[in-house]
């Protein structure tokens, strides 16, 4: 059989003329390119961790804190849906820090176990002003984050910062640290008593701190600061020095 | 009349808000954690004390559009202005924010462009209210402001312009016609007559007006097919009673003409829809849409000719329509998985609306980006929004020096007294005092079932401190609770666990009994026992006891379902779809599931573990 009768053979549509091979063949290029680039931006941003999370109750400050920290800037802001990601060069010459800010609404509180894999160290950030009030709420979010399995693993460091200092009804960070103190040395009993959950694999609570002594952060493999900040006047700059301290 | 308005990123960061009265942002923050965060926004609109809220959103840019207004005034372009402010602002502004990602894009001219944009569909809806015709208003009024009728009429409104210009033009001929004809005094009396009526007048005659809009349209035509022999004829008498017939109907119609140019724009107008609506704002419209479909135009040429590449990537952007089938298919997946129906529609619509305009990301699937956000939906819905760690409550309320009181409540047969017991044995064992209040006074057998778990419990555990108060049958379940949580005070007891009665949510005397018994006591806790098999019925059911609490309690903050319990969790296999109907009913936590016949078979449920079953295939 000739070629032209197996030609004929091969619907006409796919045969393809042969300019169309140079386009074809361009575009494979181009295409291996972009997913190299692709593969190996995503790729770098996962094995470095860089990422700083920064966590809290709604209406702590997240928000403004971190844009305070990547702009430079006070915003106005309302509840979050979404985390929001920055990169951003802390110290001259050393490479970026990945700041995201995780939602404090207790339904999407889920989001910071996704990011603890590549986290570097957490920031809690406290409300120095309700912090009576929400010792219970705040003492079982930062329990989570302690208890977490990378948390314990990595011995995450991370950073009480209590926010909105400039208030007047503001607690000190001593006080602040001897209310959480005191109700996650409650907590941690109760957690371990709770029941298993289903098809649980190996019981994933750990007990904080040592047995048969009142918790205290000191206590905790993972290293735990305080320190109180101010958004409102714009008074970041320690959250960022411990980020840069941190992250080097 | 508006309130507040607010354009505000997914991330929390407000770009833009403008206050036109006190309120402030806290109802937004309410919609956010009530409505959106809850994956509700299939609603429309949004209450909260006196402001009633409405949004939009656009999701390529993570943008929420947030208009807040007073619910007295029920205002109706709302929608209409979301709608304008969002396609404009993001036509606008989209590319500076999606270039500063997570950055704060500087908004110039912003302010300008909204309080024109607000101007222009606040009078239009004024002059809707007006007229006695809404119907054919909204239409138009409607279709107008929409990006639609911009992007599909973009000739027309070409077409209107130069009509503009055309009219100008004749109208300049026609008033000079008019000056010739003044001689004739039958004229200026018509003349006259036409600039009492004025343009103001469209109440009592808007049927006339839109006649004649038309007819004057009809005449434009002539008038310019007809210029070289209106100009010929000038001098004949003949066509003089022709013209003049001709110029009282314009007159008539376009009466602002004195003003000058403005009555172009109203003429212009007129030939598309309505003879008198606001000229100012009218053609301040007509600008702007003008301008942000030219804005447009080199956007749509240079997403044709990426249009290839990003098919050759996979990139595309998702619709409406091609979200369309998947959204359908993922509802009857989760029916199958026995999710309620219109929950699943619920949910189904609310994760459209937020994927609606996102572009997928290279080498991605529609479907698996339809899951992914699901999945995040579903883990959202079932993560809980309170504590759900009741030793740290019970202790509290040792530190109190009082009992803790749980109330269990549910239909006939979920197994009510059968967990009631796994929860004590789980009491026990973290050496509570446990009081079982035998308020189930109607089923024969109830007393003597609690009696046998109690029993069982004391033979299990050694120094187990476990009773039962009961009275018999027969009698008023809330008093006899009431008495069990005294003698509780009395004994030293932590716990009061009250059994009671099951009932069918439509029964209507025993679900004023239940809430009763629950204004009498003012429990710590209210479980609802609900069976994990139930299908479309769970949500009947929980909505009808928690009406019923709400309804018949006579208090002023009445008490509602403040957790579950989802029995027979082990007969189910991965048909979870009552845990999902269950917590989006309610908003509130499974506490725990029941997952066997022993007293251990009482465990805590696994968000992933569900949100895994519910998706699996």
């Amino acid at each position: 059989m000739s070629t032209s009768t197996l030609r004929s053979l091969i619907p006409d549509s796919l045969i393809i003329a042969n300019n169309e091979y140079y386009t074809l063949l361009a575009l494979l290029a181009l295409l291996t390119l972009v997913g190299l680039a692709a593969t190996f931006a995503f790729g770098a941003k996962k094995s470095s961790k860089n990422t700083i999370l920064i966590t809290g109750l709604p209406f702590a400050g997240k928000t403004v804190i971190h844009y305070l920290i990547n702009h430079n800037r006070s915003v106005e802001t309302i509840t979050s849906i979404k985390e929001n990601e920055a990169n951003v060069v802390l110290t001259e010459g050393k490479s970026s820090v990945h700041i995201v800010d995780i939602p404090g609404h207790e339904r999407l509180r889920f989001k910071f176990s996704e990011f603890m894999p590549i986290a570097r160290a957490v920031v809690f950030v406290v409300d120095s002003a309700t912090v009576a009030r929400q010792t219970r709420l705040l003492a079982e979010y930062l329990y989570d984050i302690l208890s977490n399995k990378h948390a314990q693993e990595e011995r995450l460091p991370v950073l009480i910062a209590c926010n909105k200092s400039d208030l007047i009804t503001a607690f000190k960070k001593d006080r602040i640290q001897s209310l959480l103190e005191a109700e996650i040395n409650k907590l941690r009993q109760t957690r371990t008593a709770a029941l298993d959950t289903q098809d649980s694999e190996g019981n994933e609570n750990v007990f904080l701190g040592f047995e048969g002594k009142d918790f205290a952060f000191q206590d905790l493999e993972n290293e735990v600061d305080f320190i109180e900040c101010s958004a409102e006047i714009k008074n970041v700059e320690d959250i960022k020095d411990w980020i840069a301290a941190v992250s080097s | 009349m508006l309130d507040f308005f607010s354009i505000a990123t997914k991330g929390g960061l407000v770009l833009w808000s403008k206050a036109y009265s006190s309120a402030q942002s806290s109802p937004i923050n309410n919609l956010i954690q009530e409505v959106l965060i809850e994956e509700r926004s299939s609603t429309q609109i949004f209450y909260k004390d006196n402001y009633a809220i409405k949004w939009s959103f656009v999701n390529d840019l993570d943008l929420i559009f947030i208009a807040v207004y007073p619910k007295a005034l029920g205002l109706t372009y709302i929608d209409t202005l979301l709608q304008a402010v969002s396609s404009q602002f993001s036509d606008h502004y989209g590319e500076r924010i999606a270039r500063k990602a997570g950055g704060i894009p500087q908004l110039k001219d912003w302010d300008v462009q909204f309080e024109a944009l607000l101007q222009t569909i606040e009078d239009q809806d004024a002059l809707s209210k007006k007229s006695k015709q809404p119907r054919k208003f909204e239409q138009t009024v409607g279709y107008t402001n929409t990006l639609a009728y911009a992007k599909a009429k973009p000739e027309d409104l070409k077409d209107s312009t130069k009509a503009a210009l055309l009219d100008e033009d004749e109208f300049r001929r026609n008033v000079e016609m008019l000056k010739k004809k003044t001689a004739s005094p039958r004229m200026g009396g018509r003349k006259g007559k036409g600039a009492k009526s004025p343009v103001a007048s469209p109440v009592i005659g808007s049927d006339d007006i839109k006649k004649k809009s038309k007819e004057g349209r009809k005449w434009d035509g002539k008038i310019s097919a007809k210029d070289a022999k209106s100009l010929d004829y000038s001098n004949s008498d003949m066509s003089d009673v022709v013209m003049a017939d001709h110029l009282v109907d314009q007159r008539g119609m376009g009466q602002l003409s004195k003003d000058g140019t403005y009555n172009v724009a109203d003429l212009e107008a007129s030939d598309d829809e309505e003879s008198y609506s606001d000229d100012e704002s009218e053609e301040e419209y007509t600008k702007i849409s003008a301008r942000s479909l030219q804005a447009k135009k080199p956007v749509a040429a240079s997403s044709g000719l990426m249009s290839f590449f990003k098919n050759m990537t996979g990139q595309k952007e998702m619709t409406e329509e091609n979200l369309e089938p998947i959204m359908s298919k993922m509802k009857e997946h989760l029916i199958n998985k026995n999710v309620a129906a219109d929950i699943a529609q619920h949910l189904c619509d609310s994760v459209a609306k937020g994927l609606v305009g996102q572009t997928l990301g290279s080498f991605k699937s529609v479907q698996s980006h339809v899951k992914q956000s699901m999945e995040t939906a579903l883990k959202r819905i079932l993560t809980p929004k309170t504590s759900v760690d009741l030793l740290r409550d019970i202790a509290q309320a040792q530190a109190e020096k009082r009992p803790y009181t749980i109330v269990f409540i549910g239909v006939n047969g979920v197994g009510k007294s059968t967990n009631l017991s796994k929860t004590a044995f789980w009491l026990l064992q973290n050496n509570l005092k446990v009081l079982i209040a035998a308020c189930d006074t109607f089923r024969s057998g109830a007393v003597e079932q609690l009696r046998v778990h109690v029993r069982n419990l004391k033979a299990l555990e050694q120094n187990a401190v476990v009773d039962l108060y009961e009275k018999g049958y027969g009698k008023d379940s809330a008093a006899i609770a009431k008495e069990a949580i005294s003698s509780a005070r009395l004994t030293g007891h932590d716990v009061v666990l009250i059994d009671t009665a099951g009932r069918m949510q439509d029964n209507d005397p025993l679900m004023r009994a239940l809430a009763k018994l629950v204004t009498v006591n003012n429990p710590d806790k209210i479980i609802f026992v609900g069976e994990a098999l139930v299908g479309n019925e769970a949500v009947d059911q929980l909505t009808k006891f928690n009406a019923a609490l709400k309804d018949f309690s006579g208090l002023a903050n009445p008490r509602h379902i403040d957790g579950m319990i989802l029995t027979k969790f082990d007969t189910i296999d991965d048909k979870v779809g009552a845990a999902l109907s269950m917590t989006y009913t309610t908003g509130q936590p499974i506490l725990f599931v029941g997952t066997g016949q022993t007293y251990t078979d009482l465990k805590n449920m696994k968000v992933s573990h569900v949100v895994g079953s519910l998706l699996r295939e």
